[in-house]
């Protein structure tokens, strides 16, 4: 049985960053390069599903916002902001978004709950004040055509973007291995030497995360810009992003509260405790590295 | 035990597909019309209508004039800008021909128009199979591999030219041997069988 638990464990190590791409669209992109391997179908129905509520979602948005450009009245507004909020939770609920960077992240040394729910909007708002100004750069100063100008300084952001991912993992993994070759391991030591791998600061990996605009605060605005309702439109970004970061953010709390659980169970088995928070550590530090090498040598 | 369900916890999140963008973001219903010729199958007309939102980018993009219809050169700069890209990845379409795939090089006459709103898109994809007087089998999936885009048959997806000549049947299924986008979607997929009608 252990074998076997084991060897599921290997696996998912060994395949877990392979699944990471640029994610470009393929109406103007290049042609798609093969940096994934296929992972067992164990979501098929979770992700239709995630994609048809999206596309009902897009419609009512769509549907409402016309009302609103047209009657102009509070009625439509309310049940916009309540479903631009939730296009949010369900947009970044799918593959993507920065949960398993941010999740890994948090794995990569110890931290509060709180970073985890600020690191999830951090990441949200600054991916879609990115795609804002994107849009709004595009619209009133270049006045190019949306889809190759978008595509193109997307393409940049996102190699600046899986760089700072990567450097960050290096750092990260730098500092948990040489938190190895450290020895607190006398009596009362235990809580010392785990937080040796508190984060200090969230927001580089925030900026590294959430600097590549989101393309579906890109399409929102737009939408909104094409029915003159400029405010419109950043008040349903706005409400996108605090949606996407409660999805975010919940990668990251899960992650935090998982290492806790799982540290918990050597309580009273100190050294256990320090080397199964360094492991973590340096599997987490590991991931960062991996998924922003593999987002990079998709993306350039 | 709990240990394990920890572990566990953390090697599903860390095996989940990382986009960093996450996806889907253009939405489109997707139907086949199912062309037939003298000689058997000629191919599929394609027709594609895209959601309001990303319409609108493409109007503002290729609807110079902004009469809000796109005339014969708009078409053609559609095309170029926003269509002919996708030979890169096959037009999204898929064929099996008796179970061997066959690749689509090329479509033919592309047409985009504006209608309530939204932007549609109709091609063929030539595919010819000689009709002989036992049935042959041919599968067509359509969907977007990197899943930017998510495609959705409408409630009337199948429609049939020029097939009174032939007897025909088809249905729709999942696939669930080619899963796509690192394994996590079974595609839709289109069989249809054919052969000579019995004199």
């Amino acid at each position: 049985m252990n074998r076997v638990f084991w060897a599921v464990f290997c696996c998912f190590l060994f395949f877990s960053p392979l699944t990471s791409t640029a994610g470009d669209n393929p109406f103007v992109s290049k042609e798609p390069r093969k940096t994934s391997a296929d992972l067992p179908t164990h979501a098929s129905k979770i992700f239709t599903k995630i994609a048809l509520w999206q596309h009902k979602l897009n419609n009512e948005l769509t549907r409402l916002t016309k009302e609103l450009k047209t009657t102009k009245s509070k009625n439509a507004l309310i049940p916009l902001i309540l479903l631009s909020f939730l296009y949010g939770v369900i947009h970044a609920a799918g593959p993507g978004h920065g949960k398993t960077i941010s999740f890994s992240y948090f794995l990569s040394g110890k931290s509060q709950v709180r970073k985890g729910i600020l690191l999830g909007n951090l990441i949200s708002f600054l991916h879609t004040f990115s795609a804002v100004l994107i849009v709004l750069g595009i619209y009133f100063i270049f006045r190019k055509s949306y889809l190759s100008s978008f595509e193109t300084v997307s393409q940049k952001l996102k190699i600046v973007s899986f760089s700072l991912v990567v450097l960050i993992g290096l750092a990260l993994l730098i500092s948990s291995l040489l938190s190895l070759r450290q020895n607190h391991l006398q009596k009362g030591e235990a809580d010392r030497a785990i937080s040796c791998l508190d984060h200090k600061g969230i927001l580089p990996i925030a900026i590294a995360v959430g600097v590549v605009p989101c393309p579906g605060v890109v399409i929102i605005m737009l939408f909104s810009l094409s029915q003159n309702l400029l405010a419109t439109g950043l008040m349903l970004s706005f409400f996108m992003a605090l949606g996407m970061g409660m999805t975010i953010s919940f990668a990251g709390v899960l992650s935090i509260v998982g290492q806790e659980g799982l540290l918990r169970c050597f309580s009273g088995r100190n050294k256990a405790r320090i080397y199964g928070q360094r492991a973590l550590s340096v599997f987490g530090s590991l991931l960062i590295v991996l998924f922003g090498m593999i987002l990079l040598l998709g993306a350039i | 035990m709990r240990f394990r369900l920890c572990i566990l916890a953390i090697l599903f999140f860390a095996s989940q597909p990382d986009t960093v963008f996450s996806h889907p973001h253009v939405f489109i219903d997707n139907s086949i019309k199912i062309v037939f010729s003298k000689e058997g199958l000629a191919g599929f007309e394609v027709m594609w209508i895209f959601d309001e939102m990303f319409s609108s980018m493409l109007v503002h993009d290729f609807d110079k004039n902004i009469n809000g219809k796109f005339e014969a050169d708009e078409i053609e700069q559609v095309k170029n800008g926003a269509f002919s890209n996708l030979r890169k990845f096959q037009y999204f379409t898929y064929i099996k021909i008796n179970g061997k795939p066959f690749r689509v090089q090329f479509v033919k006459g592309f047409s985009a128009k504006i209608e309530k709103d939204k932007v549609s898109y109709r091609f063929f994809v030539p595919c010819h199979v000689q009709a002989i007087c036992s049935f042959k089998e041919v599968k067509i999936s359509i969907y977007d591999k990197s899943f930017y885009s998510s495609l959705f048959l409408t409630n009337t997806p199948v429609s049939f030219q020029n097939a009174s000549s032939y007897d025909y049947q088809y249905n729709i299924g999942k696939n669930t041997k080619e899963p796509y986008y690192f394994g996590q979607i079974y595609p839709e997929e289109l069989t249809i069988k054919f052969r000579i009608k019995d004199e």
